[in-house]
């Protein structure tokens, strides 16, 4: 199957990167494939990318791309905030749509990416959302955030060094250590997570984030639930139950990949999707 | 498991939750389960969320530090802290 990667602009004109996986004929509905953020993005890109090739040796259609000041997208992800994650998801939908020249389209996001897409499925007309282990509460994820910038720097430190107790999510002004393009040079206006420059507000925001609590959503949806555990968690069960009737809730007994450094074999996520996929 | 030394629910708790490739009774009290069995730093913020998870315990982000969750027996005496009665 062919790939193309290319640039489609955002609503502000922001210039995202996307690969297109053009299917083998007969297509069946287009997919649009929403990352995570951060570290996650870069832990769960072999297995999206490999996600990608399943769907469009499937039949699908697919376009994976990078939110704005992530990967190899433009912009700043100083400045980047929640809402600007849900205008790259509608200006990928539109991109997608323009390619294969269909309007109808399924979402499929992994973590705050698989969020986002619940959230807004509806509002782009989402024929199906697949969401695989979304941050149902951000609340959670925040502190995950933080417990995770603090385990590293004590690594980074050196073991047994006292800690502060302070966050370095919030601390810490920006450097440049990672070759990254969400890493910048010093700025004092912005975040420093792991090297990554993240705007002022935007961890509230996500913090804010409560899928437990959101409505249901008009469109069938695929909840997949990845861990240690064969049977569903009941944090699981209550957010399949939230988003109504027409979810799906199936658990994968599968290492959380995007919080590995070595490949998951994730076959059995992908044939998961597929099967999904094939209703529409 | 009622009964059972903390220690070794931990170390069931741990090879379960991350899916490790070898048996609980491999690992020992006091080994280093970075250095030795090669746990990364995220997998240490999943033992703190099974901790949390199958033993009631509620951390706070200043009570944990990478020291304290080096070892089982380490992991131990934070549950023991918490949970006189584990």
């Amino acid at each position: 199957m062919p790939e193309t990667p290319g640039y489609f602009p955002a609503s502000d004109g922001t210039p995202l990167y996307g690969v297109y996986h053009a299917p083998d004929a007969p297509a069946k509905i287009p997919v649009l494939v929403a990352p995570s953020l951060f570290e996650e993005r870069k832990s769960a890109y072999a297995a999206l990318t490999s996600l990608a090739r399943a769907l469009a040796t499937d039949g699908h259609p697919v376009l994976r791309f990078d939110y704005r000041g992530s990967g190899e997208s433009g912009g700043d992800s100083g400045v980047r905030r929640w809402p600007d994650l849900a205008a790259d998801l509608a200006a990928a939908r539109q991109a997608l749509a323009k390619q294969c020249g269909a309007d109808a389209v399924a979402l499929v996001g992994l973590r705050l990416g698989a969020t986002l897409c619940l959230l807004e499925g509806a509002k782009l007309n989402a024929k199906a959302v697949v969401a695989l282990a979304p941050v149902i509460k951000g609340a959670a994820q925040a502190r995950l955030w933080r417990l995770r910038s603090k385990i590293r720097a004590e690594m980074t430190q050196g073991e047994g060094q006292p800690s502060s107790g302070e966050s370095q999510v919030a601390s810490r002004p920006a450097s440049a250590r990672q070759s990254s393009p969400e890493a910048l040079a010093p700025r004092p206006d912005v975040l420093d997570f792991e090297g990554l420059a993240v705007a002022p507000g935007f961890f509230d925001e996500v913090a804010a984030l409560d899928l437990s609590t959101a409505p249901a959503i008009a469109v069938p949806s695929l909840l997949v639930q990845i861990s240690h555990r064969t049977d569903a968690a009941p944090e699981s069960e209550q957010l399949a139950k939230s988003l109504g009737a027409q979810c799906k809730l199936t658990a994968l007994r599968l290492e959380p990949f995007w919080d590995r450094v070595d490949d998951v074999n994730t076959k059995d996520l992908e044939q998961a999707v597929i099967g999904f996929l094939k209703a529409f | 498991m009622a009964g059972e030394r903390l220690e070794e629910r931990l170390k069931l708790m741990i090879v379960e939750r991350l899916m490790l490739k070898f048996k609980p009774e491999e690992i020992a009290d006091e080994d280093d389960l970075i250095k030795k069995w090669g746990l990364e730093s995220v997998q240490l913020m999943e033992i703190v969320i099974g901790l949390e998870e199958v033993f009631g315990i509620q951390l706070g982000d200043d009570e944990f530090s990478v020291k304290k969750f080096r070892t089982v027996k380490n992991i131990a005496e934070v549950v023991r802290g918490k949970k006189p009665d584990a």
